[in-house]
């Protein structure tokens, strides 16, 4: 599924230029669960947010189902991350005016009108209703349940109304998987996901993630946290830009 | 638009901006459709020719040159000489009194030929107008304008009679009532036809002894006036008609400059110059304002976008493209401009409201009037969101969402 063959990153840092990755061939198979640890600035996050179509790299050829990359535009690049991708931060990010039904609907937002009879097809619970005579309504109704599924899959029903500001961290946490689950993406790309949490939280969280796993998605999650890591079926090393082992 | 104050106050400069322009264009509106309405009442199609009072030197001047002043023979020659016109009227002011009714004001009495109803588009409450039959015949009857009758009482009624000078008139026609401006700045202005008694035009030159008329007439039946309208078929032709009768007139009168041609129509765009002066200026006031309400709304955006860069971040990862971006940035700044327009349109339409009834213009608000501004509010929330929108959409995902 994912592909990179020598891929490296450069930053220009008041002139001087920075290698972050350095030439880095790595792939991941479908419904692998893979964890990155390696110490502060050895390019763990850059590597996460170049698999997840957020950044480009300077070098090197990444596939994503095939679908080359360093080509792609930014348009394209944007409907990857809304139809393939889900991503967890440390910090959470979540947007603060907006509550937890809002804030995991946003997904929505931008997965263009062709996304979304795809999702509503891949997704058709029911299978009652032919999914090319849907109309608008059926459609509205439909992510309505989506929303509400994951919601109650990460156990937040009682708390849709709430804004970010008024939950735990773990609860936002929560609705940032939710959010990230929400348009059944291929893998799920999280940075750190328990490092702003407790180990009682932390270990809820990695059970969220272990569902998402089990019902065949990617999970590839940066680390710490050696006990974290050991959840996952494989551990990726980092240091100075190169992967250690693997 | 948490920033509640903050955004009120960026869009000041909307408001002003926009108010400005809605005053102007009502204020112009009221103008022009009073100068318009003044304008229908003397008629578009309509051409006047007026008598001048002549000094002395020039008055033995014209005697030397035969001429014999304004009289009914010119509309004659007006009528055959020039195609385009389809009727004359006369009209010869008199200066006579009602006599045995005490009047708060005194009637102005005009003797017309019988076509001027027709001309002026004058209409009946009761009764009929001045026939040619009655100006033939030298008919001792009389047209009231609405006010007048009123003021009779029951004398003033069709079948009564009214005395001018030493004739009784009788009373044959009422006038409906008109609207009349009192508003006396303009270089014609139409008669007040509600202060008004019609009197046939020969009735006047044979029955009552007047010193005006001074007849040194070259036929026996001409009669002097003191104006003649001209009817054009359509409105088009009034100029040329004009320029026709100027030419007319010159001959007649052995270029002897004893009366005036005026062209309502003519007069319209006058006042429409004029008019155009004040809208330029109030124009400009209400660009400026614009303009600086449109930098006050790029500068809040540019605070916005600043602030929450994270947003952005998260948005982008979670699949929006730089073009949703710019959609969400530029919807927000047009928001804001088109709050600042309504409100400004509200406050505008009440300043022009006061305007009417405290300094008495006349202002009218169409819907052109609401249009424009609301549009260019729109506008400018385009033209000046769209540099803060590009901004915040040609962000670098990454950092954005480190942005703290």
């Amino acid at each position: 599924m994912i592909e990179l063959t020598g891929v490296s990153k450069q930053y220009q840092i008041a002139g001087n230029s920075v290698s972050v990755l350095k030439d880095i061939d790595l792939s991941i198979e479908k419904g692998e669960f893979l964890a990155i640890m390696g110490p502060s600035g050895s390019g763990k996050s850059t590597l996460l947010h170049i698999l997840g179509c957020l950044d480009r790299p300077t070098a090197g050829t990444y596939h994503l189902e095939g679908n080359n990359v360093f080509d792609a535009s930014d348009k394209e690049l944007s409907g990857f991350r809304a139809s393939h991708i889900g991503f967890v931060f440390q910090n959470f990010n979540l947007i603060p005016v907006l509550d937890v039904f809002e804030n995991v609907e946003l997904p929505f937002l931008y997965s263009h009108f062709k996304n979304q009879a795809d999702f509503i097809r891949r997704s058709d619970l029911n299978g009652k209703l032919n999914s090319n005579r849907k109309s608008d309504f059926h459609a509205q109704v439909e992510k309505k349940q989506r929303v509400m599924e994951v919601i109650k899959k990460v156990g937040l029903s009682d708390r849709l109304k709430h804004k970010p500001s008024e939950l735990s961290g773990g609860e936002m946490q929560r609705v940032a998987i939710a959010r990230a689950m929400v348009m059944n993406p291929k893998m799920i790309l999280a940075d750190e996901p328990t490092g702003n949490l407790d180990s009682k939280t932390g270990h809820e969280i990695l059970e969220l993630f272990k569902i998402f796993h089990n019902a065949g998605g990617t999970v590839i999650m940066i680390t710490h946290d050696i006990e974290v890591a050991s959840n996952a079926e494989k551990c990726l090393q980092m240091r100075d830009g190169r992967i250690v082992n693997s | 638009m948490q920033h509640k104050l903050r955004s009120a106050l960026s869009i000041l400069g909307i408001i002003c901006g926009t108010m400005a322009v809605i005053v102007m264009i009502s204020i112009g509106e009221g103008a022009r459709q009073k100068v318009v309405g003044q304008i229908e009442q003397l008629g578009i199609k309509n051409i006047y020719i007026n008598t001048i009072n002549l000094t002395e030197g020039q008055r033995l001047k014209a005697r030397r040159n035969l001429s014999s002043g304004l009289n009914t023979d010119d509309a004659e020659r007006i009528k055959t000489g020039c195609g385009y016109i389809m009727d004359t009227a006369c009209l010869k002011e008199v200066s006579a009194s009602l006599i045995g009714v005490r009047l708060q004001t005194s009637p102005q009495i005009v003797a017309t030929s019988s076509s001027y109803a027709s001309l002026l588009n004058l209409s009946l409450l009761q009764g009929r107008f001045i026939s040619k039959h009655d100006v033939e015949s030298q008919n001792m009857i009389c047209v009231l304008g609405d006010t007048v009758a009123k003021n009779l009482g029951n004398g003033g009624k069709i079948g009564g009679s009214v005395r001018i000078e030493n004739n009784l008139f009788k009373i044959i026609g009422i006038l409906n009532r008109l609207n009349h401006d009192t508003e006396k700045n303009s270089v014609i202005s139409a008669r007040n036809y509600n202060e008004i008694i019609f009197i046939p035009l020969n009735s006047f030159g044979n029955k009552i002894n007047i010193s005006v008329n001074r007849n040194n007439n070259v036929f026996e039946n001409t009669v002097n006036v003191t104006e003649i309208i001209a009817q054009t078929s359509n409105s088009k032709e009034v100029v040329i008609a004009g320029k026709m009768i100027k030419r007319i007139m010159e001959v007649a009168h052995n270029q002897i400059d004893d009366y005036q041609i005026i062209i309502p129509m003519e007069l319209l765009k006058q006042t429409q110059k004029i008019q155009q002066t004040f809208t330029l200026v109030l124009s400009a006031i209400a660009s400026i304002s614009l303009f600086v309400g449109g930098i006050g709304i790029m500068n809040i955006m540019l605070a916005i976008v600043y602030e929450r860069t994270r947003e952005i971040g998260i948005r982008r990862a979670v699949g929006a493209t730089q073009s949703d971006i710019v959609l969400q940035f530029l919807t927000e700044s047009i928001i804001l401009t088109s709050v600042g327009g309504s409100a400004g349109i509200l406050t505008g339409a009440i300043a022009a409201g006061l305007l009417s009834l405290i300094a008495g213009w006349e202002t009218i608000i169409t819907l052109f009037s609401i249009l424009l501004p609301f549009v260019m509010s729109v506008l400018i929330g385009v033209f000046f969101g769209l540099y803060p929108a590009y901004q915040a959409a040609k962000m670098d995902p990454v950092s954005a969402l480190r942005h703290e």
